[in-house]
């Protein structure tokens, strides 16, 4: 279970980049707005995650755990490639005021985010937590980083975005290691 | 908020700004440190400025013409102009190294078009007789006009202020026509 929710938070990590950046250029910071940004993040990110982890289910049997790990250690290489490469090649990010960031686009970038969340879904079915433990898990991290992201982004700016990025890499590929490591 | 309270907040974003510009590299200059500079929250930032890029840009503006009688002539121009260059000579030295989309020439550029603009606007010409417009003149003499001060700045300063003003006078009051008909005579 710890082995789960450390992968949640470092989901949820790309989450937060994206919301620090949103609450960065918000023209104020409304409490209830910012709660149902995260709520939406929330939401999304769990179905994503159980939506992968059902998909799973229909494939996956118990034999076929082995299987079932090494596409979680693709997911999570793949993953964590995907984070280095978009990392390096970003732009310094560039504080303007944005009045157009409203719930459309935060369901957007959160539908953008749960890709991550339902690959490793996808591949953490042999772990066989029920759903509704997984979805609620997955909400109430991914709830309470982006209302962290937003609050940051507006009091504090970016902080430390790039070495976010980074470390959220390096702990999937951690993660994508111990599977191979249990496999073999 | 009145007009007189949002030109005094403005006024003082840009001190914030044109402090930090002093101490640090411009790219890292957060808008959080503006605001911390001023001791405002980030909201009140936006409320003035779109980013700091805009922040800068007003604050130029108002460094290069708030102490400026529009009553003077041209002339007067170029020379508070290089005055003003001269006493702020650090924080336009560092300006000039922001580069990219929103680099400081460019901006500089277009404040300088739009005042030499104005300026041809009040003279009243009929450009309907001549090969080009008032803008393409404005934008003519406004690169002219940047390449000089960024040539001063980014050397340093090196050339003094009087003799500056002695260089722009003799180079925008004379065509290049002159300079090759009677140079050797002596150009004012």
């Amino acid at each position: 279970m710890n082995y789960f929710i450390i992968l949640i938070i470092c989901i949820s990590l790309d989450a937060f980049i994206i919301m620090m950046e949103k609450g960065a250029v918000m023209p104020s910071f409304h409490i209830g707005k910012s709660l149902i940004h995260s709520l939406i993040f929330g939401a999304i990110d769990a179905l994503m995650f159980v939506g992968g982890n059902f998909l799973a289910s229909l494939f996956f049997t118990e034999k076929m755990a082995r299987i079932n790990r090494l596409v979680a250690c693709i997911a999570l290489v793949f993953i964590s490639i995907k984070i280095i490469h978009q990392t390096s090649s970003k732009k310094p990010f560039e504080e303007r005021l944005d009045p157009s960031f409203d719930y459309h686009a935060s369901v957007r970038l959160a539908l953008l985010s749960g890709i991550d969340c339902f690959l490793v879904g996808l591949g953490l079915y042999y772990l066989h937590i029920p759903f509704q433990i997984q979805g609620l898990t997955v909400f109430i991290v991914t709830f309470l980083i982006v209302y962290m992201a937003l609050l940051t982004g507006y009091y504090q700016g970016l902080l430390a975005q790039k070495g976010v990025y980074y470390l959220s890499a390096i702990v999937y590929l951690i993660v994508a290691f111990m599977q191979l490591g249990i496999m073999f | 908020m009145s007009s007189h309270m949002r030109d005094y907040m403005k006024h003082m974003l840009c001190e914030g700004l044109y402090n930090l510009m002093l101490k640090k590299n411009f790219e890292k200059i957060t808008i959080k440190q503006i605001c911390d500079e001023v001791g405002v929250i980030r909201g009140t930032f936006y409320n003035h400025f779109m980013d700091k890029y805009e922040a800068l840009e007003y604050l130029t503006k108002e460094l290069l013409f708030s102490d400026f009688d529009k009553e003077n002539d041209y002339k007067a121009l170029y020379v508070h102009m290089i005055n003003v260059i001269d006493e702020h000579r650090n924080f336009f030295a560092r300006a000039f190294y922001i580069e990219g989309q929103n680099n400081f020439e460019d901006m500089l550029q277009n404040i300088f078009k739009d005042i030499f603009y104005q300026i041809i606007c009040d003279f009243d010409i009929d450009f309907s007789q001549l090969p080009c417009d008032a803008n393409y003149l404005a934008a003519v003499h406004a690169a002219a006009f940047k390449f000089v001060v960024k040539d001063w700045v980014t050397h340093g300063c090196q050339v003094s202020r009087d003799v500056m003003c002695q260089r722009v006078e003799m180079l925008f009051a004379n065509s290049f026509k002159d300079f090759l008909t009677k140079g050797n005579a002596g150009l004012k």
